[in-house]
This record gives structure tokens, C-alpha cells and sequence, in this order.
């Protein structure tokens, strides 16, 4: 009887609160959906940038030297390495500046990525945009052909199939054909063409000037790295763990950020669950005081207030889980389309699973906060008062 | 009657501070109440009736003086230990009910039955105070679908249903109509006479402090002569 006696008591005096109950309902919802659909947006996005890390790297091990780039002499380095048998394949990019007409006849300025297809890209293919599952060897085989990443096809306005005259310093011009739009893999704002080797003398009559060289390994990443640094001291050397660990670093701020957003909403709604709690005590104070006039103590009633705070937490925390979801897939969009990313939609269980927890805990912490009332209320004179005035 | 006291109230002094002040609202009460006795007290407005109920009850304590209930001493006591007390040995009725809107005539009446430490499955003895009340084949109902004199007779079956050494009624009969307030005291002293439960009745009604065995008046914090 005592086992099914206060659950019952629970519910229903939780219905008999009605409004107020759903308002703390909902004031538990709306916070925890902020939290989840920040978290959950915020986990998309760290999937997108981490889940491929390798073809953002470029290779095993990326070499990038923009301030000092590399002359085809100082790439003779990479085929020892290649002839020791320390690395099984490698590439240089050479990059140059260009520009082209963009939207508004604006003249937008980026930066051309010269490279070898094949062996380009070592490390796996990138993400597009467009069209999805795309190959760079097959998007730029045939003269004329670029790719472009999602942030320059913005600011050119440009998409895939389209056409444009690109001038580099020195050149004759390209007049190239979109092919493919490729995703940020970072943070970093990246305006970019891919260009093939072939169509880089049209671009510019200098030397190639080599900013970033990939190479797969055949032993230890860390032992050709290590050599690379050696060898190129200005320049810049990543694995691929190395590349997670900053790319994870990187997210870790901006989920925290998300969190810390999230959490704020849940403290505003704190404050709704505070006042809603606060008023169903006010209204409750003559049952309060009749249990404790009958011998329950502290304990039972926390217990008794805990059990309805639990109960409106784990229905608001359950509401607010679900709509959180829904409302995180719109929030990745957006934040796609702002960070020119291309993401996959991920709901983790993990995420929802705390959604409902923090729901749960949200509820428990501001419902019982206003129960810590001083003990006056068990005096008869109370007791007698609440009892002429009911 | 046994010669040992349920209740003894010795020399009990009460003061609370009010603003910069302290205000004495009782001086010095003495009495005994004796096992089955229903003891009316009387007094006007600020004389002390309710302080000295809370009192006795164990809600509150005396400032100075002895309460000894039941042969517990519980001016001193902690206000777990003063919890133990209320459960235990004393039962209480307000003037209006105080039942607990979401529970039913027979979950208001098992509810002191589960305060910790006590066996909250004595069901039957639940059921046979409401049917000792006139209130068998009302179980189920709440509060709100009893009237006034119904919500007072379980209010009733909930003091005793913990068989408590006293009984303390406040202006038991104060919301009832004089028929439903005769019948309700009818019920008190027939309870009183069955169980032997020691009563003490705060009042200002007359024909309810007629019926009790004695009456204490109480009047500026002092008890004065009948």
C-alpha cells in the first residue's frame, strides 16, 4: 500500500495543480529543448569537421608552408623519403593568387590550389556539396575544370555548371568550368579553387610556388613528421592525429559555447520552474502543514515534492528532449549554410538520454529550492489560520 | 480514571518576541488531563487557547515549564524527537477538516498510519473508524464530495486511527450547523467512551464545553476559576 500509496498522492496532486504543473512543464521543456537542440546541432557540426579528418588533412602526414613555400628542389626531400620506403605516396600543391568577377561585377580575390591528379587527393576524397559523393579525379579531368570551395561559391555566386574567367598574376586566363563545390572542413573562412596542374600555366607565367605537400606513410606518421619538421623548420607539419586533436579542440570551444547558451536557457526557465513551484507550495502550505502536524518530517515532505518535481521533469524533460530534436535539425541547417559545412544530420542518444536527465535534474533543484522553507509552518497558530482561512 | 495524568501541564510560560518586544502569552498554566477525560477549554480571543494547544500537542514549546505527555516530557524535546510525539500520542481535528483534497475519505484517514517507523498497512483499522463514524460507504469519496459534517467525521477517524493518548479538537464544531455540531460531539464522546482516548476541546460554544467533564477557562494567558 505504502509503494503505490505515493506515487498516487504524486500524480495527483501534480493534476490538481493544473495549470501551474504545466506551466513548470513547460518551463522544463522549453530549457532542456534549448540545450538539446544546441547540443545536438552543435554535435553535427563536430561530426562534419572530425569525421573526415584524413581527407582534411590531406594525407598521413600534411606539410604547409605558406609564409616559405617549397621549390621543386626542396620536394626532392619527399622522393628520399618515398625511395627509403618511410612513405608510399606524396603530392605538392602549389597555390597562387587569382581573382574573378563575382555578383555585382565585385572583383573577388582567392586563392588558387594547384594539384596533380592523380596521386591529388592522398587522403581521401573531400566533401562536396555538389553534387554529392563527387571524385575530384573525375570532376577536373578535362582542361578548363575547377573546383571551388562552398565559401568562394557564395561570394562568386556561382554553382556547378557554371562559367567564369579567372585572372592570376602573369597568365592568360582560365576560363573555367565549375565542377564540383567543396565543404569547409574547418572553421576557417577558405575561399579556394582547385585547379589541375595542366591549366596552370594559364593562370600565372612564374614558378610554382609549393605551400603544402601530403604524404601517405608506410611505418610511423610521427617518425616522418618528426623528419619533415627537421627538414622544413618554417613550415608547419601535422598527422592526422595531430589534425583531430586540433580540429577536436577547435569544436570543443564552440560546443561549449553552445552549452553555455543552452544552459542559460534553462536557467531562465529555471526561474519559471521556480515561480511555478513556488506558487504550488504557497497553495499547498495548509496540506504542508498538516503533514508535518501529523509527525512527517523534512525528509518525507522533500520526498513528497521531489516525487512531483521528478514527475514534471521527466515529462518536460521527454517534451523538451523531442522538440529540442526537431528544432536541432534546423538549427545544423542554418549553421551549416553560416559556416559553409556540409553536414550530416546526427541524433545521439547520448545527447537526448541528458536531455531528459538535465530535465529531470533542472525540475528536482528549482522545485525543491522553494520547499526549504523554515520550520514555522508546522505552529498551530498556522495550522489554525490556514484552517479558517480554507 | 487511572491517578496518572495523560497530560500535565506545569507552570508553562510562553513569550515571543514581537517587533522590540516580548509578548507573554501565557503566565504560569497548570492542569492535568486523566486518561478518558474530555476536557473543554475555554477563552476569548488572544487568551492563549491556541498557544497552549500548540503546546500540548508538540507543535510548539513552552518557554518555561513542564509538559509531560503520556509520561514523556516534551517541552525539550528535538524536533525530530517532537515529530515522534505528534505521530505517536496525539491526534488533532481543526475547525475546518483540513483533509487533503487529492486523497479520498480513507487515504486521509490511513495517511498518519504511513509516517516513518509506523506500519502504514493497518488498512482494516482505517475502514473500521470510518465505519465507526457513520462513514462506511464513503471511502472513496474526496473532501470536496463530503459535506462539512462528513468532513469532519474523517477528520476525526483520522486523529484516533494512530490511537493516540490525546485528542485535541479546535472549535471541532465551528463550521457545523448546531444539529451537525451536536451529532459530531455525540460521535466525540462515544468515541471517547469506546477507545478511552483523553480529549481536550478548544471552544467558544457553550453547549459543546457543557458536554465535556470539566472546563478550563483561560484568560489572559492564566487559567482563572470557573
Amino acid at each position: 500500500m505504502n509503494l503505490g500509496f505515493w506515487p498516487s498522492y504524486v500524480l495527483r496532486s501534480s493534476r490538481r495543480s493544473g495549470r501551474r504543473t504545466l506551466f513548470a512543464v513547460v518551463c522544463v521543456a522549453v530549457g532542456v529543448a534549448g540545450v538539446v537542440a544546441l547540443q545536438t546541432a552543435a554535435l553535427t557540426v563536430q561530426h562534419a569537421l572530425t569525421s573526415n579528418i584524413r581527407a582534411a588533412n590531406g594525407g598521413d602526414v600534411s606539410l604547409s608552408s605558406e609564409e616559405s613555400p617549397l621549390s621543386p628542389t626542396d620536394l626532392k626531400v619527399f622522393g628520399q623519403l618515398k625511395s627509403q620506403g618511410r612513405i608510399s605516396a606524396w603530392t605538392a600543391v602549389s597555390s597562387q593568387h587569382a581573382t574573378a568577377v563575382g555578383t555585382a561585377h565585385r572583383l573577388i580575390p582567392f586563392d588558387v590550389l594547384v594539384v596533380a591528379t592523380p596521386p591529388y587527393p592522398l587522403g581521401g576524397e573531400p566533401s562536396f556539396v555538389s553534387p554529392s559523393n563527387g571524385r575530384v579525379e573525375n570532376l577536373i579531368k578535362r582542361p578548363g575544370d575547377v573546383l571551388i570551395t562552398s565559401v568562394l561559391s557564395q561570394e562568386l555566386g556561382v554553382g556547378v555548371g557554371s562559367r567564369l574567367l579567372v585572372n592570376g598574376i602573369g597568365g592568360t586566363g582560365l576560363h573555367a568550368t565549375v565542377r564540383g563545390i567543396v565543404a569547409q572542413s574547418s572553421f576557417e573562412h577558405s575561399a579556394a579553387m582547385t585547379v589541375d596542374r595542366r591549366d596552370a600555366a594559364t593562370l600565372s607565367n612564374r614558378q610554382p610556388r609549393y605551400t603544402a605537400v601530403y604524404a601517405n606513410v608506410s611505418g610511423s606518421a610521427d617518425a616522418v613528421a618528426n623528419d619533415l619538421r627537421s627538414s622544413f623548420p618554417a613550415a608547419t607539419v601535422q598527422t592526422v592525429q595531430e589534425a583531430l586533436q586540433s580540429a577536436q579542440s577547435d569544436v570543443h570551444d564552440f560546443r561549449q559555447f553552445m552549452l553555455l547558451v543552452g544552459l542559460l536557457a534553462l536557467l531562465i526557465a529555471g526561474i519559471g520552474i521556480l515561480n511555478a513551484m513556488q506558487s504550488m507550495l504557497v497553495r499547498r502550505r495548509l496540506e504542508i502543514a498538516m503533514l508535518k502536524a501529523m509527525g512527517f518530517r523534512q525528509p518525507t515532505l522533500y520526498g513528497l515534492f521531489g516525487g512531483e518535481a521528478l514527475l514534471i521533469g521527466l515529462i518536460g524533460g521527454v517534451a523538451g528532449t523531442f522538440v529540442g530534436a526537431v528544432m536541432s535539425k534546423v538549427i545544423t541547417e542554418a549553421l551549416a549554410r553560416a559556416l559553409a559545412i556540409q553536414v550530416t544530420f546526427v541524433l545521439d542518444l547520448g545527447t537526448l538520454a541528458s536531455g531528459v536527465a538535465l530535465g529531470i535534474g533542472a525540475a528536482l533543484v528549482f522545485a525543491v529550492l522553494p520547499s526549504c522553507r523554515p520550520r514555522d509552518s508546522v505552529r498551530w497558530r498556522f495550522c489554525a489560520k490556514e484552517a479558517r482561512r480554507a | 480514571m487511572s491517578r496518572e495524568p495523560t497530560l500535565s501541564v506545569r507552570h508553562v510560560e510562553k513569550s515571543v518576541p514581537l517587533g522590540r518586544e516580548i509578548i507573554t502569552i501565557l503566565r504560569g498554566v497548570s492542569f492535568d488531563l486523566f486518561p478518558g477525560e474530555m476536557v473543554a477549554m475555554m477563552g476569548p480571543s488572544g487568551s492563549g487557547k491556541s498557544t497552549l494547544l500548540g503546546i500540548v500537542s508538540g507543535l510548539d514549546r513552552p518557554t518555561r515549564g513542564e509538559v509531560l505527555l503520556d509520561g514523556t516530557e516534551i517541552g525539550n524535546l528535538s524536533e525530530r524527537s517532537l515529530a515522534s510525539v505528534r505521530a505517536q500520542k496525539v491526534g488533532m481535528v481543526f475547525q475546518s477538516y483540513n483533509l487533503i483534497p487529492t486523497l479520498t475519505a480513507l487515504e486521509n484517514v490511513q495517511l498518519p498510519l504511513f509516517v516513518p517507523g509506523r506500519n502504514g498497512h493497518n488498512a482494516g483499522r482505517a475502514r473500521g473508524l470510518l465505519a465507526d463514524v457513520g462513514l462506511g460507504h464513503r471511502l472513496s469519496h474526496r473532501p470536496s464530495q463530503l459535506s462539512g459534517g462528513e468532513q469532519q467525521r474523517v477528520a476525526v477517524a483520522r486523529a484516533l486511527v494512530t490511537d493516540p493518548a490525546l485528542l485535541v479538537a479546535d472549535e471541532p464544531t465551528g463550521n457545523l450547523d448546531s444539529e451537525t455540531g451536536t451529532a459530531l460531539m455525540d460521535l466525540l464522546l462515544e468515541l471517547r467512551a469506546r477507545l478511552h482516548t483523553t480529549i481536550l476541546v478548544a471552544t467558544h460554544n457553550d453547549a459543546v464545553a457543557a458536554r465535556a467533564d470539566r472546563i478550563l477557562r483561560l484568560r489572559d494567558g492564566q487559567l482563572v476559576p470557573p
